[in-house]
């Protein structure tokens, strides 16, 4: 009898002494998992919004290098370039807000453009604002950024946007650029009101770049009258006050 | 049967934590019979004001590797017709030759097209690669015995063997090492060094819309890594389609590397075909030079351009040109780390 409860009661340490043994080794070995060489925290309540913008003329995708796009004074033109920059996104609900600090270069040409918003807190927003331009993107100053300064020779700073390509004069294609930007213009602020319900991890807002608002906006740009707005104070005003009209969202994935 | 549960789940612990360092460290297997792997970084001093290096070329430079890179550099054997990168990339000529009007060999890291039509756009490495294998033809068993590369493999990779790939990396390390950030004009931008009143004419000149020159060659690289047809020809045949070569997009007809213009005084000849010898022919060329074709630059047609020109005055020529000539880094024409 003593026997068996002396069996019995090592058999029960030994247990035990077993299920220590096994929790101290799972603790070390997640002790070990996590500070081993993957440093990610997962953050489960923050997502991320992906911005990705779509550059269309009349509602359809862009057809670079084509002469076919008619403009608010029936000018014949075709794009074949537009480079700008975007920052300072904000994301607007009632009581809070959600700011991106960098700056980001748009070349649709180049590639596909998908801004990414990382560690959204949020659930609900109804507006996004953004400005188009930034002269002073200093956090990311890559190449591209680099190729959009402002000579400081005319008041330095940032290029807001190059919109180039060509329209007919006399059946001969001829060029035109919309540049505009500089310390000595304000930046354009877009203010974009759309539903941002954020329920998952990753979204993604589609953003439509109508480009034939930089002709066709509040007041009617010319190209055939002016074909550059280089050092032209009033055209660069009129694409500035147009370029409020170009953006719009039309979906939340 | 729960001591057999712990030991797998340790040996599955041990097995996928192994696999995930693999994956986040470098490998250095080293054959430590023969080979002392040197792994030391290699400091890449950037000039204030440059961008950042463009996520193509963010390479991992090695001390060994540059050393390595740099040897090859300068070694014939390394093609197969007794020509090195030296050839067509001379240090006193801004790594440049006059004979072959090769682009020079600096500031590349910060570069995303690469060559006069475009041929490799996606980073230094394809570049080299494209060197070694198509253009050199390199085979590696040329130096296969020669002890000195036994070492400086060994150090590089932790093993003598030799392979193109091998070849073009230390390549590729070396060309990143080139940065040309020392001319007096930069030397201006830092507050070191005061322009003539010629030199700071030709600056404004430079970088306003007098000459528009800054749209292509934008400061301080002095190119925009774009391709353009500036207007050289009003036609287009096989030799002179740039860009289009590649890409068989018919925009692209007449399209060439904008090229950097530090050191372009020790450039010469000019364009991608060489036409012009002198400075004094470029500008004007751009003053009133420019021929219409249906893709040339919107830029270059500003403010009828085409039928005005620029209209400079001889004195802004000279100014141009004065500018143009600050652009010069005497200090890389004779820098030991390159030789």
């Amino acid at each position: 009898m003593i026997e068996a409860i002396v069996v019995e009661h090592g058999g029960i340490r030994r247990k035990l002494l077993m299920q220590v043994n096994n929790a101290v080794i799972a603790f070390l070995f997640i002790l070990l998992f996590f500070t081993s060489c993957n440093k990610d925290v997962i953050v489960p309540w923050k997502s991320k919004l992906y911005l990705e913008f779509v550059h269309t003329y009349n509602d359809k995708n862009i057809l670079w290098d084509t002469l076919i796009y008619s403009t608010c004074n029936s000018d014949t033109i075709s794009v074949s370039k537009i480079e700008y920059i975007v920052s300072n996104v904000i994301l607007y609900s009632k009581n809070n807000s959600f700011k991106q600090n960098h700056s980001f270069y748009i070349n649709p040409r180049q590639n596909k453009i998908i801004l990414e918003l990382d560690s959204i807190s949020g659930l609900y927003y109804d507006s996004l604002s953004f400005t188009l331009g930034d002269n002073h993107p200093y956090d990311s100053l890559n190449m591209d950024i680099v190729s959009m300064q402002w000579p400081m020779m005319m008041g330095g700073g940032f290029h807001f946007l190059k919109l180039e390509g060509y329209y007919r004069k006399n059946t001969m294609p001829t060029g035109f650029a919309m540049h505009t930007g500089g310390n000595m213009l304000k930046p354009i602020k877009i203010v974009l009101k759309y539903p941002i319900h954020i329920t998952k991890s990753n979204h993604t807002l589609l953003i439509e770049h109508k480009v034939e608002q930089w002709f066709n906006g509040k007041q009617c740009y010319k190209v055939s009258a002016a074909n550059y707005s280089m050092g032209i104070d009033s055209l660069m005003q009129i694409i500035n006050e147009n370029g409020r009209t170009c953006f719009r969202i039309t979906q939340l994935k | 049967m729960c001591r057999t549960n712990i030991g797998i789940i340790v040996i599955l612990g041990s097995i996928f934590l192994f696999e995930e360092c693999k994956k986040k460290n470098d490998l250095t297997e080293v054959n430590a019979n023969v080979c002392t792997l040197d792994t030391s970084s290699y400091d890449l001093n950037i000039p204030l004001y440059f961008p950042d290096i463009p996520a193509c070329n963010k390479i991992n430079l090695k001390k060994a590797k540059v050393e390595l890179g740099k040897k090859l550099y300068y070694d014939l054997r390394i093609s197969s017709f007794g020509k090195n990168c030296s050839s067509c990339h001379v240090q006193s000529q801004s790594f440049s030759n006059p004979s072959v009007n090769s682009l020079p060999h600096i500031n590349l890291v910060f570069n995303k097209n690469f060559l006069w039509k475009g041929k490799v756009q996606t980073g230094l490495l394809d570049v080299m690669r494209f060197e070694v294998n198509d253009f050199f033809n390199t085979n590696p068993a040329a130096i296969q015995n020669d002890e000195e590369y036994k070492n400086l493999f060994c150090k590089a990779y932790g093993t003598d063997e030799i392979t193109n790939e091998k070849i073009a990396e230390c390549l590729a390390q070396f060309i990143a090492t080139i940065v040309s950030g020392n001319s007096k004009f930069e030397r201006y931008l830092r507050g070191e060094a005061i322009l003539s009143d010629s030199e700071f004419n030709g600056l404004n000149i430079f970088t306003t819309e007098k000459g528009d020159c800054f749209h292509c060659h934008a400061l301080p690289l002095m190119t925009d890594n774009s391709f353009r047809n500036i207007g050289l020809d009003s036609m287009f045949t096989s030799s002179n389609w740039g860009l289009y070569q590649y890409t068989h997009y018919p925009p692209d007809k007449g399209k060439f590397k904008v090229p950097s213009l530090i050191n372009v005084a020790l450039t010469a000849p000019y364009m991608h075909d060489g036409r012009f010898q002198t400075l004094e022919e470029i500008i004007d060329f751009y003053d009133h030079g420019i021929k219409y074709s249906p893709t040339l630059d919107p830029i270059m047609m500003k403010y009828n351009r085409l039928q005005t020109g620029l209209q400079l005055t001889e004195q802004e020529k000279i100014d141009l040109k004065n500018f143009l000539l600050t652009l010069t880094d005497s200090s890389l024409l004779v820098n030991i780390k390159y030789k």
